[in-house]
């Protein structure tokens, strides 16, 4: 009895757990899988890490962002602008503000401003945006992504001029450190849905109204998770910009924002399991897909599918998914100890009595 | 301020639905340690009343809470001025546990050191919540959640209580530990404002209670017309 009673405790750390493990045993296989492999699952990882910050907030708080990109955006920029050396920074991008020349920061303080900044532009943008509900929230974060895509491709004072790239950013992240931090922004994320912010988010979206006659205001609540989710996003555009080492506004923009929104429906919006598990499944269909379109040797045949069939591939299968099982692979649950009772969703009770 | 301003004061209040009248201009008083019931047929104004109270919904009129004037305030505001509603069909937060239920009512408490007296009171009120406090609340039966939701609101420490159709969907035996708690709530000096469809329970519970027939109260009772028939039937059918 005792140790049932311990099982149900540890129920949720059980969800951490095996979140970390599932996490380094898929690393820890394509780590095997030669070169190729190891950068796409670096780049998996990265996507991994902007589709957990989506759920942060998405899941908590059931409003839709498009936007979350931009803190990607900025986070990268910040890291390349701070990683950059000096000397090449003052002949690729001669337009910068002079002193931006001269900053300099290692490349994991680097990564942390670069979440600080993408949180610093949730925090402003917050408590304007997070009034809103629906497809009004949707559209005004995409607005917000259009800003900020705009002003990095225009910008030359904090850039490359329009069209030119930002280049000379440091090889310093190999699989294993980007396993790491994905393993330490996995914690954070699961520490933060036991916040009350989060708690008082999660009721909000389940029930508003027995949120709002419970006396919860949702909109600091939510301007929290959007700027912790900011952090997060901040983070990952850092460690885009370290794993691709060539920045561009036009690559972090609609299409990477349609994708990772695509893994987290995948796996289900609701759960941080739904988040983690869509990331990495989405990841796997889309290496085999790039693999097939470059052709396969099996025995004697190879195997190949057209040019241009992966995203037509990637869409039918997502849109297959939200046929199937509209709430995502994981049904938007947490896993939990495989003996423990799941709840009834909402207002099933389980009798009258 | 005197026991007699304690307590919910509602004057001409009138909801409306994209311009269709919904509650007519009804005046109410729930005065602290009474308990008034609102009956009347679907589509009355019942619920509509309650959430117009909260805040929840535009209204016109005035509400006074302890004779303060709670005109314009949002829900969340409304439930630090001391209102509490336990809405209709329990609203529960199922995946939440029932102590995280618990905590969350108390968001709204004016009186944040009051805590863990509350708490214990609630749990005093509904042992049940004691004994499954780390269960999840959507694994609870219809009655549970129904204590819970009451236990949720009573976290708010509120001076008015409103209750939209406690009983829906419970057992007989769930219904009387429900007004049984309501009856002990109504004690502690709390104005409770019941709204519900079984009448004759009802009646016979509150010290008055308004019967609301298209948007407007057509009779006012006391627990004594509870076995009328003839009261009863003039309350549904006019």
């Amino acid at each position: 009895m005792a140790q049932k009673s311990l099982m149900w405790r540890l129920g949720p750390l059980w969800s951490l757990v095996s979140l970390l493990l599932i996490v380094y045993a898929v690393t820890l296989v394509n780590s095997r899988l030669g070169e190729g492999i190891q950068v796409q699952m670096r780049y998996a990882l990265v996507n991994l890490v902007i589709v957990v910050a989506l759920q942060m907030f998405i899941g908590t708080s059931g409003v839709l962002s498009f936007g979350h990109v931009a803190f990607v955006a900025v986070g990268a920029w910040t890291v390349g602008l701070l990683t950059i050396d000096p000397e090449l920074k003052r002949n690729l991008l001669p337009d910068m503000f002079p002193f931006l020349f001269d900053v300099q920061a290692p490349w994991l303080v680097a990564v942390i401003l670069g979440g600080l900044v993408g949180g610093l532009l949730a925090v402003i943008v917050g408590p304007f945006l997070m009034r809103l509900n629906g497809l009004q929230a949707g559209i005004a974060t995409f607005a917000l992504l259009g800003v900020v895509s705009q002003v990095l491709t225009y910008w030359s004072s904090i850039g490359p001029r329009s069209g030119q790239s930002m280049v000379g950013i440091p090889d310093v992240l190999d699989l294993q450190t980007t396993m790491l931090i994905t393993l330490v922004i996995i914690v954070i994320a699961w520490l933060f849905q036991r916040t009350k912010p989060a708690r008082l988010l999660r009721a909000a979206r389940e029930d508003p109204i027995a949120a709002a006659a419970s006396g919860i205001n949702v909109v600091p609540q939510r301007v929290i998770a959007f700027a912790v989710s900011g952090v997060v996003a901040g983070v990952a555009g850092g460690m885009f910009a370290l794993t691709n080492r060539v920045l561009q506004a036009s690559q972090l923009g609609i299409e990477l924002t349609f994708i990772t929104l695509a893994m987290l429906v995948l796996g289900g919006v609701l759960s941080l399991s739904g988040a983690i598990v869509g990331a990495l499944v989405f990841s796997l269909i889309d290496l085999v897909l790039v693999q097939l379109q470059s052709g396969v040797d099996i025995g004697s045949f190879v195997v190949s599918i057209p040019q241009g069939a992966r995203p037509i591939v990637l869409a039918l299968v997502l849109i297959g998914m939200l046929l199937w099982r509209p709430s995502g692979l994981t049904g938007g649950r947490e896993f939990v100890w495989p003996f423990r009772k799941h709840a009834p969703l909402p207002g099933n009770p389980v009798t009258n009595d | 301020m005197s026991n007699a301003d304690k307590g919910l004061s509602v004057v001409d209040l009138t909801v409306a639905y994209n311009g269709v009248p919904a509650v007519r201009g009804i005046s109410l008083e729930v005065p602290a340690g009474q308990a008034i019931g609102l009956i009347g047929p679907n589509g009355a104004g019942k619920s509509s009343t309650l959430l117009s109270i909260m805040g929840a919904i535009p209204r016109g009129g005035t509400v006074l809470v302890d004779g303060i004037d709670i005109a314009g305030l949002p829900p969340e505001k409304v439930v630090r001025k001391g209102v509490s509603l336990v809405p209709e069909g329990r609203h529960v937060f199922a995946e939440l546990t029932v102590m995280d239920n618990l905590r969350l009512g108390a968001v709204g408490r004016r009186d944040k050191s009051g805590y863990a007296e509350a708490l214990e009171n609630v749990l005093a009120l509904f042992p049940i919540l004691s004994e499954f406090s780390a269960r999840q609340a959507g694994l609870l039966s219809g009655g549970q959640q129904q204590q819970l939701a009451i236990g949720r609101s009573l976290m708010a420490d509120p001076d008015v209580l409103m209750l939209d159709e406690p009983s829906l969907g419970l057992s007989p035996t769930a219904v009387d530990a429900v007004f049984e708690a309501l009856d002990v709530i109504r004690g502690l000096g709390k104005a409770v404002l019941v709204v519900e469809q079984r009448a004759e329970f009802t009646i016979a519970f509150c010290d008055r209670t308004y019967v609301l027939h298209d948007g407007e109260i057509t009779l006012t009772l006391k627990p004594e017309d509870a076995n009328n028939v003839d009261v009863l039937t003039q309350a549904y059918f006019g």
